[in-house]
């Protein structure tokens, strides 16, 4: 595969815009490139496979920063997914991405043959990607690597909102955004934020989920100033 | 993978939707009454197309007319044909292709909406009968689907009808031997020498949704993707702002009481007028930047625009003047508007006057007949038309007349003539006829504008 020459970089430019295809950098001889997503290796360069913000961890691994609505699973994402179909071992669950994932019976904390939790079709449930491959059906699981619930599991009774990975990421970090905390300060409710684009918000009363689920489909672009403003007048709101 | 809208639900949204409904409390945080946002958008290069936003869904109508032979059974009439296309970038559940069940459900539900409730006028698209009428066609795109097709839809195509506007037709006169055309040849005017004309519609028919819960009992209007999944019915009501019901459609679900039917038919009524009113509203927005783009172009043309507003005031002037009341009050609302662009009123009320092919007496004769239209049953005065051309023209206006019939022009002629005078430069006419001269060929700076007229028209 011959690429049209570009402009060879030995060390990548952090922090700057780039588009898919975009060599970042020369990949060297000899050493170690830590690299994330949104980047794969293609001959000797290391390239873009979506538009964003070239950026690198403080562990020094190389990521694209960049905001999409359709789910490629990798693994190790926490996902939200609803089950599409039951089978005696398995279950098929949609994750929003190109193929439904499958997620094993026996895959939840403390589940052998006899005593397994009994999910239907149309159940949701927030589970870890094991494994995501180009040429096989995504693998989940609902348990972390030491076989524990560590949170994973059926959810219950709540509200599910769409949002892009720029919002999610937003969402996960730490410490967390001002909107959460705004609305953590002030509200008990549960959050099971989902790296495809779904999140969950449950175990509250109505009012309060309403609440948090529009609040936090607003938040994406809100500066924290806007983001604690926001939350302010939607409690004003609920409480007059 | 095609995705079902149904399974885009799970169970415990849809457990929490009913739960949280009981409270009176919608998943977006309306009241159960409540539209989400609409808003209008309106391309500025383009008559006939809208595109509307209701909340997150999106649509998109463009309506496009074509001049062609009629239906055998209806040589008189226009016709009116819907298409609704649902792209899959409007949603998953969308597929390419042929229409599917939701397109076509959508497509009757338009057709009996503004078609078979007869909102749209089809006989006065008649341009000659068994042989010319317009087909007019509304393409609806939906862009972004988050519930509630059928509102979203009915709301762009009306939007993209009231919007629209067809040009001008004329018919050659059946006697013959005029301007050169054959007997019963078709004119089109294009927009710039006459001002297209906009659809007649009879009433605004809305739709209005309804989703059902719990065997009928609690209700949402505008029900988002979710709702709707979760609904056990819908129920859309299309209704006039004057609260006539043009149809009823509910597809499939449980079925509802007739108090419970009677009393959301009452609702869905006050809802199509508020809509309505919005509606009305961002057209009249609509409308004045039409109006104000023209009045740039014809600036540009090389009218300053003192100039321009000044002969356009005059202009209106001679539209009641002439006698035609009705033309007047159609016009009614536009009139300050075609007023400032000098246009369709002033236009066609003064026949061919304001146009350099008003200058002498034989043209102005011509444009006497093209604008006794048939199917107009305005009559021009021809007093009223010498006046105007004999204003227009200058000097030249003296030797005109003599090729048009003796009846004194009047009170009629002084009248007009004097308006002229008075209102292009701002001062109380006196009525003598003597003033006439004076209007006509007074100072250079009246005739310089006179003048820069001409090239307008043309």
């Amino acid at each position: 595969m011959s690429l049209a020459p570009q402009q060879a970089l030995a060390s990548p430019v952090e922090n700057t815009v780039v588009g898919p295809g975009d060599s970042v950098l020369v990949l060297p001889e000899a050493g170690q490139v830590r690299v994330g997503a949104g980047l794969h290796a293609d001959g000797g360069h290391l390239r873009t496979t979506r538009p964003g913000i070239l950026r690198r961890t403080k562990a020094g691994k190389l990521w694209v920063q960049g905001r999409q609505i359709r789910y490629i699973p990798a693994a190790g994402d926490a996902v939200v997914g609803t089950v599409v179909e039951r089978h005696s071992d398995a279950y098929n669950v949609d994750l929003g991405g190109p193929f439904a994932a499958v997620l094993p019976a026996l895959a939840f904390e403390g589940a052998t043959r006899r005593n397994r939790p009994n999910l239907t079709p149309g159940d949701l449930v927030y589970a870890r990607v094991t494994a995501a491959s180009r040429d096989a059906d995504p693998e989940i699981t609902c348990t972390d690597a030491s076989g524990k619930g560590a949170g994973f599991g059926p959810l219950q009774e709540g509200l599910v909102l769409t949002c892009s990975s720029a919002l999610v990421r937003q969402l996960l970090a730490s410490p967390p955004p001002p909107v959460v905390a705004a609305l953590g300060a002030a509200l008990a409710f549960e959050l099971a934020v989902g790296q495809n684009g779904r999140v969950w918000v449950g175990n509250a009363d109505s009012s309060t989920v309403v609440l948090v689920a529009n609040a936090l489909a607003n938040s994406e672009r809100l500066s924290p100033g806007q983001a604690h403003l926001m939350v302010k007048k939607l409690l004003a709101s609920v409480q007059a | 993978m095609q995705r079902d809208l149904d399974t885009l639900l799970s169970n415990s949204e849809r457990n929490f939707i009913l739960k949280a409904l009981k409270e009176e409390q919608r998943i977006d945080g309306r009241r159960p009454f409540d539209y989400r946002k609409i808003q209008y958008q309106f391309p500025a290069d383009e008559d006939g197309s809208a595109t509307v936003q209701l909340g997150a869904t999106r649509v998109m109508a463009v309506v496009t007319a074509a001049l062609e032979a009629p239906f055998p059974d209806r040589p008189n009439e226009g016709s009116l044909r819907f298409n609704v296309e649902l792209s899959p970038m409007a949603s998953p559940a969308f597929e390419v292709g042929r229409p599917g069940e939701a397109a076509l459900e959508a497509m009757r539900l338009l057709e009996r909406a503004l078609r078979d409730s007869r909102a749209v006028d089809l006989e006065a698209l008649c341009v000659l009968v068994g042989q010319k009428v317009w087909h007019v066609r509304v393409d609806v795109h939906v862009l972004d689907h988050a519930g509630n097709l059928a509102d979203a839809a009915g709301l762009a195509a009306l939007a993209a009808l009231m919007a629209f506007r067809r040009p001008e037709a004329s018919v050659a006169p059946g006697g013959g031997g005029g301007g050169g055309g054959e007997r019963g040849a078709v004119t089109l005017h294009a927009p710039d020498v006459r001002e297209p004309l906009p659809l007649s519609l009879h009433h605004l028919p809305l739709a209005v949704t309804f989703g059902l819960f719990e065997g009928g009992e609690a209700v949402v209007l505008d029900p988002s993707l979710k709702e709707a999944a979760a609904a056990a019915g819908m129920l859309t009501v299309i209704a006039t702002t004057h609260g006539e019901v043009c149809a009823l459609h509910k597809p499939g679900g449980i079925g509802i009481s007739l108090s419970q039917t009677m009393r959301l038919v009452r609702v869905a009524c006050a809802k199509a007028a508020e809509v309505a009113e919005g509606l009305r509203a961002a057209l009249r927005g609509h409308e004045t930047a039409r109006v104000a783009r023209r009045v740039c172009r014809r600036g540009a043309q090389g009218a300053d625009a003192g100039a321009l507003l000044d002969d356009a005031a005059g202009a209106v002037a001679v539209v009641p003047g002439l006698g035609d009341p009705g033309r007047a009050a159609a016009a009614a609302g536009g009139a300050h508007l075609d007023a400032l662009a000098g246009s369709s009123g002033a236009r066609n009320g003064s026949g061919g006057a304001l146009e350099p092919g008003g200058m002498d007496s034989s043209d102005a004769e011509e444009g006497s007949r093209t604008s006794a239209r048939p199917g107009e049953p305005r009559k021009l005065p021809r007093a009223g038309l010498v006046a105007a051309a004999a204003v227009v023209g200058g000097a030249r206006a003296r030797q005109g007349p003599s090729s048009l019939p003796e009846q004194a022009p009047g009170d009629n002629f002084e009248a007009i003539a004097a308006m002229i005078a008075g209102a292009a430069q701002g001062r109380p006419h006196s009525g003598d006829a003597l003033d006439l001269q004076a209007a006509v060929k007074p100072k250079s700076g009246k005739r310089a504008k006179v003048r820069k007229w001409q090239p307008l028209g043309t």
